[in-house]
């Protein structure tokens, strides 16, 4: 009887737990003792940190697409379908065209979505380029930019979470570059009463805002938009008018986690922080941005996660052995300081980043990563 | 030469300082399993690099120096292999024997090469191809 690992989701999550496992049990998944699957909805992966790029146009849209079965390794099956109910109980979930998949282990990587209806008129009245399709229609408008004011606000819980700190930055250099930056205003607004919730990037955005005459608006919430009037209102009661609104929308979970009874507020999964089991269940596991673990939702952390979950699934899969690998809530994150130079914050749950000082040297290592992300998504690098 | 005197220039602090940074970034950028599979690369480099230095491969070397002459009488040999063996008929007849192999090779854990190598010494013209060459080394190792 063969033991049958299920991994919803084909975004980096659960393609690097998917590969990870297959690679360390290639002889099992072979001569399928072992059963990977992937069920995804999506049949592309799309590289997200790229969108910032694609905004203001360095970057092709092409270059961030590869087919999902192009990137799992030999004997991992990809079901191109979406999951609607996780039966956990029964080990098993059901999809939108009526299938079932029997599970020994599951591993939920569905990710996290924008949620464009919780500020009314965001749709109609912001842009935004946490989305392919949202980042080419800012590449648009910011082709036809000519000057005046740009708003940044940032809702939240949302991923990537020094990507509206790059946005700023990289459009300051961007409006320098093309001479429109004398008359252009920047506003960028945050919900806490700092420029970040990490405290180090909070004072290097404040420095850095400050240094380059962005205008910082702090305690600011996002309630409404009114698109025809082109203003910006905040719950704390404060106006914003602006020509061109970039917003960071508020995030959300996938559905499937409350259609299953699984997922709590927000639709994130209850995750155990070091071993990234799901509740009191011994055989889900939730990893990547999904979980409401107190931790960025970015890229990194996906990755760091998936490596320690693929170490405790070979143990499992082959034995039984109990976990004994920890997720130490360690997480990478470049920033790009504008559009040659860049740095970066590491850090775990026990240390806090500090901030080191910009360099082209780190921005072309980000440029470098960005090329060899494939090779890590497939396990081979 | 005494009373001379060299000038050495250093790196600047903010060159090293930089470096210092690429290098941190670097580390704190990879994960337990890109550490191993770099590992299992620089192996394998240092292998083969053991290999390019042994004497057996030296000794090969000076082998193969002198039996050079034989050799380029055996090439002239070797073009009529080329004109016997029908490489137009022969390519598609490779491409479905890779093809199989591969299909052999997903349901086993053997690797795709293995099973090609089986493959491809059950064709005809390669079975034609590997006689050649058997008598051709045989010949060689007489007249060597």
């Amino acid at each position: 009887m063969s033991k049958k690992l299920l991994i919803i989701g084909s975004g980096t999550a659960g393609l690097m737990v998917a590969n990870l496992v297959a690679r360390q049990l290639r002889g099992p998944v072979a001569h399928r003792d072992i059963e990977v699957t992937v069920l995804g909805e999506r049949d592309e992966y799309v590289y997200q940190p790229g969108f910032l790029y694609v905004a203001f146009d360095l970057w092709e849209p092409d270059s961030l697409r590869r087919k999902v079965a192009d990137l799992l390794s030999p004997g991992v099956r990809f079901v191109h379908d979406r999951a609607e109910r996780i039966d956990a109980a029964a080990q098993s979930v059901t999809t939108r065209t009526g299938q079932t998949l029997q599970y020994d282990y599951l591993v939920i990587a569905t990710g996290s979505q924008l949620n464009l209806t919780e500020i009314p008129g965001l749709e109609e009245g912001a842009h935004w380029f946490y989305t392919l399709e949202g980042a080419l229609r800012l590449r648009e408008a910011l082709k036809s930019f000519e000057g005046g004011r740009l708003v940044l606000s940032v809702g939240i819980p949302h991923k990537c979470p020094v990507a509206p700190v790059e946005f700023t930055m990289m459009f300051d250099d961007w409006a320098r570059a093309r001479g429109i930056r004398e008359k252009t205003e920047i506003t960028y607004t945050y919900p806490v009463a700092r420029p970040h919730t990490i405290a180090s990037v909070a004072d290097f955005a404040d420095r850095e805002f400050t240094a380059r005459g962005i205008e910082i608006e702090t305690f600011f919430n996002m309630d409404s938009i009114d698109a025809q009037g082109k203003v910006l209102h905040s719950q704390e009661g404060t106006d914003v008018p602006y020509d061109l609104l970039v917003a960071i929308p508020p995030h959300m979970g996938d559905t499937l986690g409350a259609a299953s009874g699984l997922a709590e507020k927000g639709n994130w999964y209850p995750t155990d922080r070091n071993l990234l089991r799901v509740g009191a269940y011994k055989n889900i596991f939730a990893v990547g941005d999904t979980t409401n673990i107190p931790v960025s939702k970015a890229g990194s952390v996906a990755h760091f996660e998936s490596e320690v979950l693929a170490d405790n699934l070979v143990g499992l899969l082959t034995d039984g052995r109990e976990p004994g690998h920890a997720y130490t809530g360690r997480a990478f994150c470049f920033i790009e300081t504008g559009l040659e130079q860049a740095t970066y914050i590491s850090f775990d749950f026990a240390h806090p980043p500090t901030v080191p000082t910009p360099s082209r040297s780190i921005h072309l290592f980000k440029q470098t990563y960005n090329r060899i992300h494939w090779a890590n998504l497939k396990a081979v690098m | 030469m005494p009373g001379e005197t060299k000038e050495y220039q250093t790196p600047s602090p903010e060159l090293s300082v930089e470096g210092l940074n690429v290098v941190n970034a670097v580390f704190a950028s990879l994960t337990p399993h890109m550490v191993a599979r770099f590992g299992e690369v620089a192996e394998s480099a240092t292998t083969a690099l053991d290999y390019l230095v042994s004497p057996e491969l030296l000794s090969l070397l000076r082998r193969t120096q002198e039996v050079a002459p034989l050799l380029e009488q055996g090439l002239s040999v070797l073009a009529a292999l080329g004109a016997a063996i029908d490489i137009e008929s022969a390519a598609p007849r490779v491409e479905a024997a890779a093809r199989a192999a591969r299909k052999e090779a997903e349901q086993s854990s053997r690797s795709v090469g293995l099973f090609a190598l089986r493959r491809l010494q059950k064709d005809p013209g390669m079975q034609y191809a590997l006689r050649f060459l058997l008598s051709f080394a045989a010949n060689l190792r007489q007249n060597a």
